[in-house]
């Protein structure tokens, strides 16, 4: 059984600029992996590619052993991209959203599956609203409904929690615990710390385009403290950020 | 304070115009702006400046002066003049953008100061105006009067929507205010009339009929009336240097004293001028969303079909473009049939004589629309690649998501093109003036043009699409969309590549369809009618699914970070 996610030696490059540098991962089935990193490292870039949006420029993505560039409609067909800012059709009501969805995904019986996303993600009262007539966290909470009506084995989300008030962002939390409780692979870029603590196993922290740090949580912060008492994520991110390439490259 | 506000006019404009001269550096642009220079220069600047070259040596369009050439042109200032003080709005907001109020609202900035603010960022697009109207029209030798008339025109209407806002407050609204202005346009009217029939009637042409026309408008009564809007006539189209001088030095004097009268107002502008920006804001999302086809006209239009139960991703996006047609662009569609179905209706129940025109007519619209319906018809990818990135997440390939994209709106342009052509045949068939137009319909005919209709439209909108793909940033709007020449030159280039492209593709299947009546010419023409065009309109259709593919590959491989230079990291 494949991992969900692979990722071999992805570099992705703007013509001189190189976004993304020798970037490699694994996510395991029931696993969510924080992507961090300062602003302009390289993560967005990273989370398109794995989506099958932008083409690396080298390495190879695998999705449940698929690979995004060579056999895209199937890595496609079980992953689920959430961006930050939600893109919808503004000609479509919250329940067509859904409708065109499953016919995009080709999900067997989807109006049963509507109510209770719709009510997990507090939409029940907007069925038939447009895009204009929500608010961002609405719409933001009716992409999500969107990506999870497939079931995907690989949940990408970035920025999950902009424009989203203090309820949703707790339902959100308990969503992204249920999914990978139901075995999804799940990866969240995010710039807050406490959240990547609390959601995730494993972190990888990106920086100039370069993964500079992978492992469990535990293991980033104990290789920051060495022994010397407890740090918080935060405390071992900002310390692996700041250490000079070539030092890091020395410890 | 007023550095500052000189400081940010200056610095936008130059901006501004830096980037759109950077802009130039990338071929995509400068095709645009170079395209969009031809164009002015070869349509109508050419052609006076090679006139007025001859005739004066120098550019610029004569425009007659005098002073009733003055005066009338004081009568048409002194309308919006009055109208002013008749408009809805007494909120006295004055239009400032988000920015503006976010930096400048909050700042220790006087009332008096945020007015002259507004003043010093309303100079550049005057500026431009004056200077184009100079160029263009008015001769380069009246700039100073046009600028300095604009610039006290602009400051008199923000004094008058404060004065408004003053009134309201005073207990004097809108009605009372519009009553006023009716009123005093009546009393104006009626001594005009009065003024007028006091002028002998002129029975043969008269050198002197100018002056005698101008004579009631020389009275007292009209030269107290018409003073003000005399300022603005005398700098705009002065008969002499010393009328445009008074008439310059009048409107300074008056800006100053408006400028002092809206400082003394004391309105509280604020609250209305955030609404104001807002109004602004969402006015310019919904033209931007009109031209970009994205604005939903009829929301409550039912989706045409229900789904099924399993459905398929391109029967899916089929019927999300058609809710989005529907939704937005139905309104067209109804308005050029509905228009062809009076053409037909008057074909049937009007004389033989002029049944041939309305054949004709008929004909030519069967003949553009798949030219015009592919720019009101943009459900298809040019509406999508907006959301291109979580188009490209969907699980399907490119050249099937191209073909499912382009179905909706080929569905609806082959309905209609049919019954557009079925119309046309039908009023090409019935007794008209005309035996040639007559002589043309007949079944092979019809059977001709119905099997080239759909093919052709496909074959359009798959050129449009490819367009898109290729060049996103020429389709795609944004906003910092460029301006001017350069978007001008940039539709002129697509046009003219949509057409040639076009051209080109429908070549092979008109020499299949030459060489199939020059071998079939001697049979029947049951017979030789489908010999000649089933082949051709077949290649045809080949062309398009060639087209499909290749697209598809394209759209694969396309990279929009690169296209709209905009890389997120």
């Amino acid at each position: 059984m494949p991992n969900p996610i692979e990722v071999n030696a992805l570099s992705k490059r703007y013509g001189d600029l190189t976004a993304v540098r020798d970037f490699s991962l694994t996510v395991k089935e029931g696993e969510v992996l924080g992507l961090v990193g300062p602003n302009g490292a390289g993560k967005t870039t990273t989370l398109r590619a794995l989506a099958g949006i932008h083409p690396p420029s080298d390495g190879q993505i695998l999705i449940c052993g698929h690979d995004i560039v060579e056999d895209s409609v199937e890595a496609k067909r079980n992953l689920a991209f959430f961006p930050d800012e939600p893109r919808l059709f503004d000609y479509l009501t919250v329940e067509e959203h859904l409708e065109f969805t499953a016919g995009i995904y080709r999900v067997p019986d989807y109006r049963a599956r509507f109510t209770p996303l719709l009510e997990e993600l507090e939409l029940e009262g907007k069925r038939k609203a447009l895009p204009s007539e929500l608010s961002r966290g609405m719409k933001q909470k009716l992409m999500i409904a969107c990506g999870f009506l497939h079931s995907p084995t690989v949940l990408i989300f970035d920025e999950p929690l902009t424009g989203l008030d203090p309820l949703g962002i707790r339902r959100m939390k308990e969503s992204i615990v249920r999914r990978k409780k139901e075995g999804a692979a799940v990866i969240l870029s995010s710039h807050l710390l406490h959240l990547v603590e609390e959601l995730c196993d494993t972190v990888a922290i990106i920086q100039n385009g370069t993964r500079i740090a992978w492992g469990t949580i535990d293991d980033l912060k104990w290789q920051i403290a060495q022994g010397r008492g407890s740090v918080s994520l935060e405390e071992a991110f900002l310390k692996i950020t700041e250490t000079p390439p070539a030092v890091r490259s020395a410890s | 304070m007023i550095r500052a506000f000189w400081f940010v006019t200056v610095r936008s404009f130059k901006n501004r115009l830096l980037v759109r001269l950077r802009r130039l550096r990338e071929p995509r642009y400068l095709i645009g702006f170079i395209a969009g220079l031809a164009y002015i220069w070869f349509t109508g600047f050419r052609r006076l400046f090679v006139a007025h070259q001859m005739r004066h040596g120098m550019i610029g369009v004569q425009i007659p002066t005098g002073d009733f050439i003055t005066d009338c042109l004081a009568f048409a200032v002194l309308f919006p003049i009055l109208i002013a003080w008749a408009l809805p709005d007494q909120g006295g907001g004055l239009v400032f953008s988000e920015a503006e109020i976010q930096f400048l609202f909050a700042a220790p900035v006087s009332r008096r100061q945020l007015l002259i603010y507004k003043i010093l960022r309303q100079q550049p697009p005057i500026l431009i105006s004056a200077l184009a109207m100079s160029f263009f029209g008015f001769g380069s030798s009246r700039f100073i009067g046009l600028w300095i008339a604009f610039v006290t025109m602009s400051i008199y209407f923000t004094t008058v929507g404060l004065a408004r806002a003053r009134l309201k407050l005073a207990g004097i609204g809108f009605l009372w205010r519009l009553l006023f202005v009716v009123a005093a346009i009546a009393g104006l009217g009626a001594l005009l009339i009065h003024a007028f029939t006091a002028i002998p009637h002129l029975t043969r042409y008269d050198p002197q009929v100018l002056s005698l026309l101008d004579q009631p408008l020389r009275t007292p009564v009209f030269r107290i009336l018409l003073f003000l809007p005399r300022l603005f006539a005398s700098a705009v189209l002065p008969a002499s240097t010393a009328q445009l001088a008074l008439g310059c030095a009048g409107l300074v004097i008056l800006a100053f004293v408006l400028m002092e009268i809206a400082g003394q107002l004391n309105v509280s502008f604020e609250e209305a001028s955030v609404h104001a920006a807002r109004k602004k804001e969402s006015y310019v999302e919904r033209v931007r969303g009109f031209r970009s086809g994205r604005r939903v006209m009829f929301r409550r239009m039912p989706p045409p079909f229900r789904l099924p139960a399993t459905p398929s991703p391109e029967v899916a996006i089929l019927w999300k473009n058609l809710i989005a047609a529907m939704r937005i662009s139905i309104l067209f569609i109804v308005v050029i049939v509905g228009i062809f179905g009076i053409l037909l209706a008057e074909s049937v129940f009007t004389p033989v004589g002029i049944r041939g025109g309305a054949a004709m007519l008929a004909l030519l619209i069967s003949c553009v629309f798949p030219l015009f319906a592919t720019n009101i018809l943009t459900q298809d990818l040019r509406l999508d690649l907006q959301r291109i990135e979580i188009l490209k997440s969907y699980p399907i390939s490119g050249e099937r998501l191209v073909a499912a994209e382009i179905a909706a709106p080929l569905t609806i342009m082959s309905v209609v093109e049919l019954l557009l052509l079925v119309g046309s045949l039908i009023i090409l068939h019935m007794p008209n003036e005309s035996e040639k137009l007559q002589r043309i319909a007949t079944p092979e005919f019809a059977v001709v043009v119905l099997l080239f209709a759909i093919p052709i439209c496909a074959m359009q909108l798959l050129i449009r699409n490819a367009a898109a793909v290729l060049f996103p940033a020429w389709t795609m709007r944004s906003q910092d969309d460029p301006r001017g020449f350069t978007v001008m030159g940039q539709r002129l280039v697509l046009l003219a590549g949509n057409l040639f492209v076009l051209a080109v593709t429908l070549i092979p299947s008109a020499i299949i369809v030459l060489i199939g009546w020059l071998v079939s010419r001697n049979m029947s023409a049951s017979f030789a009618v489908p010999f000649a065009t089933v082949p051709a309109a077949a290649l045809l259709c080949g062309e398009v699914w060639i087209g499909i593919k290749l697209l598809g590959a394209q759209f694969e491989r396309i990279d929009v970070t690169n296209e709209m230079g905009s890389a997120i990291l």
